[in-house]
C-alpha cells in the first residue's frame, strides 16, 4: 500500500509540475490566426492508442494548457481485428526556451479518454445484460505524463512556428485499477510509451 | 553501480516491453501462445496416475491476480495433484495485460492446466487474444481413467454457443470411466442449456463457474457442481477413486471440506 501510495503521489507531482514553471524564461507565443486553425499536429505510434495516430489540437494560456484530438488505427494482422479509436486529452505543460531557435517543453502532464469502434465495444452492456452489467470496453481513461523539444525553424512556411519529437508514458485505467489492487502488478506493467512528431502552426 | 547504467537497466528493458502499441494486440510473442496445446504436451508425458489421485478447479479471478498467485503457492505446495482446471474469467474485460498477467500466474503451476474461456475474456477484441492465447474454445483429452470435456458456454459473446453437437460427439463413446466437462455458465443460466446433453451421455461432473459461491446440484447420475471464484481464494478439489469414482471437495487456504458428499 505504501508503495502504490508513494507511486501514486509521484505521479501526481509530475502530473502538477509542468504549470508551476509555465513560461518561465519563454516570450509570449503570437497566435495570428487564433481559433480559426489548429495549433498543432501530430503524429504518434504507441500510447495505447494505436499503431498509427494522427492528433490535432489547440493551446491557449500561452501554451500552458492544450487539448488534443486523435485518431487511431491498429490494423487486423495486430489486434485480430482492424481497431480505429478517438481520443482527446487535456494536457498542461512547461515551457523552457533554451535558446532562440530551441524550446523544451520540460514535461507536460495530463488525462485524457480514448473511444474505440468495433464489434466487442460498448458503453451500455449488451443485451440480453442490464446496461451496467459490464463496464464499458468502448471508453477508457489515460493518465499521461511527457515531454518534447521544438525547434524553431529559420527557414520554413510562414504558418510554421516549430517542429520536433516527442515521447509520453501513457497509463490506462484498467491495468492502473489493477496495479491498485494487486502487489504482485508492477507500475511499469501499466504503462505504454508512445513516439512522435508534432509540427506547430 | 553509477546512475547511468542504473537508468539504462530500468530504461532499456521498458523501451522493449514498454512499446504496447494498443492495448488490443493479439501479436504475441511465441511463448505466450497456444498454451492448451503446451499443457497437453506436458500431460502427456507425465506416467499414468496411480489411484487415488487429484485435479484442482480455480475459476473467475478476473483482476485479483494476487488471490489467484496465492492459490497457485498453494497448489504448488501439494505434491499429489495431476492437473489444474481453470473456469474461466481470467480477465475484467479481455484486455491483454490482463490475460498475460493471469497466464504469469498459471505459468508458475508445477502441473499441467487448462482453461476454458469466460463471458469476459470475450469483451473487448478477448476472442481474438483467448484463441491465440490458449487454442480452441471447444477441446477434450484424457487422463488416467477420466475424460475431460472443455468447451465454451458463453452464449450471448459467441453466436452457436454452445456446440452441442459437438459436446455430444466429444462426451460419447469414452472408453474412460468417468467423463467430467468444464465450462464456465451454469446450464441454468442458459437459453441453450447443455444440461441435457450432460446427463443423456453419462456425464459424472459438470464444473462452472460464473456466479461465484459453491453449490451442488444432482440431475440423474450428473453432478452440476458451482466452483466459487478464486477471487475468494477459493478453489475445489476433486479425487479420481477406484471405478473412476470423483470425490468432491471445497478449498480455502485453512483446508478443504467435503462437497456434498460427492457424486
Amino acid at each position: 500500500m505504501i508503495r502504490r501510495a508513494a507511486a501514486g503521489l509521484g505521479l501526481l507531482a509530475v502530473l502538477l509540475w509542468p504549470g508551476t514553471v509555465a513560461g518561465e524564461s519563454c516570450p509570449d507565443r503570437a497566435d495570428p490566426l487564433g481559433w480559426a486553425a489548429p495549433d498543432f499536429v501530430k503524429a504518434q505510434s504507441g500510447g495505447y492508442l494505436g499503431l498509427a495516430t494522427l492528433g490535432v489540437g489547440y493551446a491557449t494560456k500561452n501554451d500552458l494548457l492544450a487539448g488534443t484530438a486523435y485518431y487511431g488505427w491498429v490494423p487486423r494482422q495486430v489486434a485480430g481485428i482492424e481497431i480505429h479509436s478517438f481520443a482527446v486529452t487535456l494536457t498542461a505543460r512547461g515551457r523552457l526556451c533554451l535558446d532562440s531557435r530551441w524550446e523544451w517543453i520540460v514535461a507536460y502532464g495530463g488525462v485524457g479518454s480514448v473511444f474505440t469502434r468495433g464489434e466487442g465495444f460498448f458503453i451500455e452492456s449488451p443485451s440480453p445484460y442490464p446496461d451496467d452489467y459490464y463496464q464499458p470496453t468502448a471508453r477508457r481513461y489515460l493518465v499521461l505524463v511527457g515531454s518534447e523539444v521544438l525547434l524553431k525553424p529559420t527557414t520554413a512556411p510562414a504558418w510554421l512556428s516549430g517542429h520536433g519529437p516527442f515521447f509520453e508514458v501513457v497509463f490506462l485505467d484498467k491495468y492502473l485499477s489493477a496495479w491498485w489492487k494487486n502487489d504482485r502488478i508492477a507500475l511499469r506493467e501499466t504503462l505504454s510509451l508512445a513516439l512522435g512528431y508534432k509540427l506547430r502552426m | 553501480m553509477p546512475w547511468s547504467a542504473r537508468s539504462l537497466g530500468l530504461i532499456v528493458p521498458c523501451l522493449a516491453g514498454c512499446m504496447e502499441m494498443s492495448p488490443f494486440q493479439v501479436d504475441l510473442p511465441a511463448h505466450h501462445r497456444d498454451k492448451t496445446a503446451e499443457n497437453l504436451a506436458r500431460l502427456g508425458q507425465r506416467p499414468p496416475p496411480a489411484l487415488p489421485w487429484r485435479f484442482a478447479v480455480v475459476t473467475d479471478n478476473h483482476q485479483a491476480y494476487d488471490e489467484l498467485a496465492s492459490v497457485v503457492d498453494e497448489l504448488n505446495a501439494r505434491d499429489d495433484l495431476e492437473l489444474v482446471l481453470h473456469g474461466g474469467d481470467l480477465s475484467d474485460v479481455g484486455l491483454k495485460a490482463e490475460l498475460v498477467w493471469s497466464l504469469d500466474e498459471l505459468e508458475r503451476l508445477r502441473v499441467p492446466w487448462f482453461t476454458v474461456v469466460g463471458n469476459h475474456d470475450a469483451l473487448s477484441n478477448g476472442k481474438q487474444l483467448y484463441a491465440s492465447m490458449f487454442g480452441p474454445e471447444d477441446y477434450a483429452f484424457e487422463h488416467g481413467s477420466v475424460r475431460f470435456v472443455c468447451f465454451n458456454s458463453n452464449e450471448h459473446e459467441y453466436s452457436g454457443t454452445p456446440r452441442l453437437t459437438w459436446l455430444a460427439d466429444a462426451v460419447r463413446g469414452s472408453s474412460t470411466q468417468s467423463t467430467v466437462a468444464l465450462t464456465h455458465v451454469p446450464p441454468d443460466a442458459l437459453a441453450k442449456s447443455y444440461e441435457q446433453t450432460l446427463v443423456e451421455n453419462r456425464v459424472a461432473l459438470a464444473l462452472s463457474g460464473h456466479f461465484g459461491g459453491f453449490e451442488l446440484r444432482q440431475n440423474g447420475g450428473t453432478s452440476f457442481v458451482r466452483v466459487d471464484a478464486v477471487m475468494s481464494e477459493r478453489w475445489a478439489e476433486v479425487t479420481v477413486g477406484l471405478g473412476g469414482s470423483l470425490a468432491l471437495a471445497a478449498c480455502e487456504r485453512s483446508g478443504c471440506a467435503p462437497l456434498g458428499g460427492g457424486p
